[in-house]
C-alpha cells in the first residue's frame, strides 16, 4: 500500500513538472536572456502586429490555404479588372524595424500591403501569396492549383526571386490539402510521371496526403470514433487520444514550445558560434537543381494556362553580402536571367533597391531578408513603378 | 498503435497498475490478452498469423519431444518449414511476384500481383526467427516439455512482439512465472529506459528523417555532393540507430516495469573497433541468433578451412541483409559486412602468422577503428538508397568522383555534427547517469529529494522534449523489417 502510493506521488511530480513547464515555457526566458546577454534590439523590433486581411492575403501562410482560397474566390467574384497574385518568402509579410524605427502603433504594412492598396484604387486586385522560407516547389504546387482552379486564376503572378531559397525544399503539411481537388491532384501526378528532378518530392507529397487522408478516415467523421472494422484499432484510439489532450489548457502550446526552442538553438548557433543567417555562402547540389527545376516547370504551368508569369529580384542587404564567391553570383544570376530570357518573362530587378539603412536586424546582426518599416515604404513605390512600366 | 503514440502511454499506466494489482498466477494469462489486444491495434485479422505459427511449431515440437530418435529430424524439417513458409509467403511474396511480373511481362503476361494484395503482419520477421529458435532448442533437448501458452506467450510478449530483442525462448519464459513483487526501483528502471526511448524516438531520430528522407529521393539525390552524400550517409546511420535503440529501450524498459528483464540490444555500435565487434554491438540478438543458430551450425559442418568459412560469412551476411527486407538494396548491405567481416578474418591470420607484434600496436588498432566506420556509414547508402542507380551514384561521389559544395540547409550539417558528438560521449553520458544513480542508492542524495524531486523532474523534462518534437508521420524503422 505503502508502495502503490509512493508510485502514485512519483506519477503526480512527474505531471505536475510538465504542467510547470508548459506553464513557464522557460525557453522564452533563455532567449530573452541570450538576447540581453549579446545584446540584441528588444523583440517588438521584430514586428508582429501586421495587417491581416483575408481578402488580399493567404492568411494562414502555407498551414491552410485552402480555406483562405475560398475567401479569395469570394473576394474576387466581382471580377476585378485585374487579378495578380504574388509569391514569396517571408520578406513579403514582415517587418524588422530598424534602428531608430518608433514602435508599431497600428498594423504595419507589408510592400505587398502597399502595393494591393494601389491595385485596389485601379480596380485591380493583389493577392499575397506567401510563407516562410516558400520553396519552389510549392510555388509550383500553388501554381498549378491556381491553373486548375478559374475563379482564383490570376491574369499576373508575380513570382519573388531569391538566392536563399534555392535552398529551400519539400510541400509543407498544410498544403496538401489542395490535393482534394480532383485535377490538381492530375496535375500533379503527370508531373510525377514526367520524371523530372523535383517529381520525387511531389510523390512523396503525394504520399503523405493519402497517409493523412487514411488516419483522418480512420477517425470517422467529426472525431467521432468510426464502425469498428477488421483493420487495426490503434490508429481510432491515437486519433481520439489526440483529440481529448487538444482540448486540455496548455497542451496545444507544444508548437509554440519547440519554435522557442529552436530559435534557441538558433540564437547559440549565432551568438556562440556566429553562423549567423548572414552568413555568405555557395548553393549548389542537389536542392538548387531542384529547386531550378520546379522554377522551370512553374513557367510551363503558367504558359499552358495563360497566366502571366513575372519574375522579380527580391531585394537584398548590402550589409549581408549572400554569395560566398564571385562565381556564386555570377551562377545564380546566369541562371534567373537566362531563365526570363529563354521564355520572354519579364525579370524585375529589385536586388540593389533598399539602401542599408533601411533594413532590420535580426538578433543583434543585419536581417538578410527583412525589410524595415522605410524600406517597405521603397519597395512599394519602387515595384508599382515597375510593374506599371511592363504593363502589368 | 506506436511505443511513442500518446495512447500506448497512457494506456501503459493502466495495464502496470492492473498488472501488479492481480494475483500473480493471473499475471500471464493478462499479459497474454494484453498482447493479443496489442497486436490488433495494427490489424486484428493478422493476429491470426502468429496464432497459426504457434499452432504449427507446437504440434511439430510435441511430437519431435515424444518421437523416437529416428523419427525427431522429420518433424523438426516439418516444424521449420512451417515457419519459413508463412515467413516467406508474407515476407518476400511481393518481391518475388515483382521480379516475376517484370519477367512476365518480357512474354506481355498480365502481372500476378494484384492478385496477392494482402499486407505484411508487423514483427513476423523477429518472431519466426523466435519461432525457429524455439523448434532448433527442441531438437538439442533444450527445451523439456512444449506447451502452448508458453510457445504463444512467448511469441506474443507484447514488448518485443513488433521488432525484438530476439529472446530466447529458455532466458523469457522462465520469467513467465511473474512472480516478482513490485518495487519502486524496478518501475524506475523501467521508466529510465522507456523516457530515454522516446526521447531517442522524437528529438534524435526524427529530427533527422526529413532531411535524410529528402536527400535519398532518386531525384534529388543524383545531383548530391560529396558532403552531402557522406552527411545523408552519417545521418541515416544516426537516425537508424536512434531508432531502433530507442525502440529496443522502450521494449526494455516496458518488460522491465512489469518485472521481465530482456536481453540488451545496442551497446555504442558506433564506438566499434573493428567489424566483428560493431555486430557484437549493433542489433545484439539479431547478431547472437546468426551465431547460435546459423553460424555455428553451418561451420560445424564445414570445419574451420578457411575458404568454406569465409564463404559461409558472406551467405550469412547476405541472408542477414535480405531478413531486414525484401530488396536488393539490403542484399549488398549484407554483403558489404560480410566482405568487411572477412577482410578482417585474413588481416588477423595474416597479422598473427607475420607481424604479431601488431596485435597490440595502436596505429593498427586506430587504423582498423577508422576503416570500420568508414565501412560501416558507407554500408548505409545501400540499406537506404531507393534504386542500385541512386546507390552507385552516392557511393562514386563519396570515393571517387568528387564534387565540392553544399545542397542543405546550414542546420543539416549542424545537426548531423551534433547529433555525431552526442554518440561520440553517448557512453559517458550513460556512465554519468549510472554514477548519479550509484549515489542516490548510496545515500550521498537525500532520498525523498531523488525521488519525488529530482528523478519527477529529470522525466518530466523528457518528456517535455518527446511531445515538443512529436511527429506522427515518422514510424520506427525496424517496423518495416
Amino acid at each position: 500500500m505503502i508502495t502503490l502510493g509512493r508510485t502514485a506521488a512519483i506519477l503526480a511530480a512527474v505531471l505536475g513538472w510538465l504542467a510547470a513547464l508548459f506553464a513557464v515555457q522557460p525557453f522564452d526566458y533563455a532567449n530573452l536572456a541570450l538576447d540581453r546577454l549579446f545584446g540584441a534590439l528588444p523583440p517588438w523590433t521584430q514586428v508582429e502586429n501586421v495587417r491581416v486581411d483575408a481578402a488580399t492575403q493567404e492568411v494562414s501562410r502555407g498551414e491552410d490555404p485552402l480555406r483562405s482560397f475560398a475567401t479569395l474566390e469570394r473576394a474576387w467574384s466581382g471580377r476585378p479588372a485585374r487579378r495578380i497574385i504574388l509569391m514569396g518568402n517571408s520578406q513579403t509579410q514582415m517587418v524588422s524595424l530598424a534602428k531608430g524605427e518608433p514602435p508599431p502603433l497600428a498594423p504595419e504594412k507589408t510592400y505587398a500591403d502597399q502595393l494591393a492598396e494601389t491595385y485596389a484604387r485601379e480596380s485591380g486586385a493583389l493577392y499575397r501569396l506567401s510563407a516562410g522560407a516558400l520553396s519552389y516547389e510549392e510555388m509550383l504546387w500553388y501554381a498549378t492549383y491556381l491553373a486548375v482552379n478559374p475563379a482564383i486564376k490570376p491574369d499576373v503572378l508575380l513570382v519573388q526571386l531569391n538566392y536563399q531559397n534555392f535552398v529551400n525544399g519539400g510541400i509543407r503539411g498544410g498544403m496538401l490539402s489542395l490535393l482534394s481537388h480532383p485535377d490538381m491532384r492530375r496535375r500533379i501526378e503527370e508531373q510525377i510521371l514526367r520524371g523530372r528532378p523535383e517529381s520525387p518530392v511531389l510523390a512523396e507529397a503525394v504520399r503523405e496526403y493519402d497517409r493523412r487522408e487514411r488516419a483522418a478516415a480512420a477517425q470517422g467523421p467529426q472525431g467521432a470514433p468510426a464502425a469498428a472494422s477488421a483493420a487495426g484499432w490503434g490508429e481510432r484510439v491515437e486519433a481520439g487520444v489526440r483529440g481529448e489532450l487538444d482540448r486540455v489548457p496548455g497542451f496545444g502550446r507544444r508548437a509554440a514550445l519547440k519554435q522557442s526552442f529552436t530559435l534557441m538553438l538558433f540564437r547559440c548557433r549565432t551568438y556562440l558560434f556566429h553562423i549567423a543567417p548572414t552568413a555568405r555562402r555557395s548553393l549548389g547540389g542537389a536542392r538548387v537543381a531542384v529547386s531550378r527545376a520546379a522554377l522551370e516547370d512553374l513557367a510551363d504551368v503558367c504558359a499552358r494556362a495563360g497566366i502571366r508569369l513575372a519574375l522579380f529580384q527580391a531585394p537584398t542587404n548590402p550589409l549581408v553580402p549572400l554569395y560566398r564567391t564571385a562565381g556564386d553570383d555570377r551562377a545564380y544570376h546566369e541562371f534567373t536571367n537566362g531563365l526570363a530570357a529563354r521564355r520572354g518573362l519579364p525579370l524585375l530587378d529589385f536586388e540593389h533597391s533598399i539602401p542599408a539603412a533601411d533594413w532590420g536586424m535580426t538578433l543583434n546582426v543585419p536581417d538578410p531578408l527583412h525589410l524595415s518599416r522605410a524600406g517597405h515604404r521603397i519597395l512599394a513605390s519602387e515595384m508599382a513603378a515597375a510593374l506599371k512600366q511592363n504593363g502589368l | 498503435m506506436q511505443f511513442n503514440s500518446y495512447s500506448y502511454i497512457l494506456l501503459l499506466i493502466p495495464v502496470v497498475a492492473l498488472f501488479w494489482a492481480l494475483p500473480p498466477s493471473w499475471r500471464r494469462w493478462y499479459v497474454l490478452a494484453v498482447s493479443i489486444a496489442y497486436y490488433a491495434t495494427w490489424n486484428a485479422a493478422f493476429v491470426a498469423v502468429p496464432l497459426l505459427l504457434c499452432g504449427g511449431v507446437q504440434a511439430a515440437a510435441s511430437a519431435l519431444l515424444a518421437a523416437p530418435e529416428r523419427a525427431r529430424r522429420a518433424w523438426f524439417r516439418a516444424g521449420i518449414a512451417w515457419v519459413l513458409l508463412l515467413f516467406l509467403f508474407f515476407r518476400y511474396r511481393q518481391f518475388l511476384l515483382d521480379n516475376l511480373d517484370a519477367a512476365l511481362a518480357h512474354f506481355g503476361a498480365a502481372p500476378l500481383t494484384a492478385a496477392f494484395a494482402l499486407g505484411v503482419p508487423l514483427g513476423i520477421s523477429f518472431y519466426s526467427f523466435e519461432a525457429i529458435s524455439y523448434m532448433i532448442d527442441a531438437k538439442q533437448a533444450r527445451i523439456k516439455e512444449s506447451r502452448f501458452s508458453n510457445l504463444y506467450l512467448f511469441v506474443m510478449f507484447w514488448p518485443h512482439l513488433m521488432a525484438g530483442p530476439i529472446v530466447r525462448f529458455r532466458e523469457l519464459v522462465p520469467q513467465f512465472g511473474f512472480s516478482k513483487r513490485f518495487d519502486l526501483a524496478m518501475l524506475f528502471r523501467g521508466l529510465d529506459r522507456l523516457v530515454w526511448g522516446l526521447l531517442l524516438k522524437n528529438v534524435f531520430a526524427n529530427s533527422l528523417g526529413g532531411w535524410v528522407d529528402e536527400g535519398f529521393l532518386p531525384g534529388v539525390a543524383r545531383a548530391n555532393t560529396t558532403l552531402d552524400n557522406w552527411t545523408l550517409a552519417v545521418a541515416f546511420g544516426l537516425q537508424i540507430y536512434f531508432d531502433f535503440a530507442a525502440y529496443s529501450n522502450m521494449a526494455i524498459g516496458v518488460a522491465q516495469m512489469i518485472g521481465v528483464t530482456l536481453p540488451e540490444n545496442f551497446r555504442f555500435p558506433y564506438h566499434a573497433q573493428t567489424p566483428p565487434e560493431f555486430w557484437s554491438r549493433w542489433h545484439m540478438t539479431l547478431s547472437r541468433w546468426i551465431r547460435d543458430y546459423l553460424f555455428f551450425p553451418v561451420n560445424a559442418r564445414f570445419g574451420a578451412a578457411p575458404g568454406p568459412l569465409y564463404l559461409s560469412l558472406l551467405g550469412i551476411m547476405a541472408l542477414v541483409g535480405l531478413w531486414h527486407g525484401a530488396g536488393w538494396g539490403f542484399v549488398l548491405w549484407g554483403v558489404l559486412h560480410g566482405c568487411y567481416l572477412v577482410l578482417y578474418r585474413i588481416w588477423e591470420g595474416v597479422r598473427e602468422k607475420h607481424w604479431p607484434a601488431l596485435s597490440t600496436s595502436r596505429a593498427a588498432a586506430w587504423a582498423w577503428r577508422i576503416f570500420t566506420l568508414i565501412a560501416v556509414t558507407a554500408a548505409w547508402v545501400p540499406f537506404r538508397a531507393a534504386t542500385a542507380g541512386v546507390t552507385a551514384h552516392m557511393l562514386a561521389s563519396m570515393f571517387g568522383r568528387f564534387r565540392f559544395g553544399v545542397s542543405y540547409s546550414v542546420n543539416f550539417y549542424l545537426i548531423t555534427a551534433l547529433f555525431t558528438l552526442f554518440c561520440a560521449v553517448e557512453p559517458k553520458l550513460s556512465a554519468g547517469w549510472g554514477r548519479l544513480q550509484s549515489a542516490a542508492d548510496a545515500g550521498r542524495l537525500p532520498a525523498p529529494v531523488w525521488i519525488f524531486l529530482l528523478r519527477p523532474a529529470i522525466y518530466a523534462v523528457g518528456l517535455l522534449f518527446f511531445l515538443m518534437f512529436d511527429d506522427r508521420s515518422m514510424q520506427f524503422i525496424y517496423f518495416q523489417f
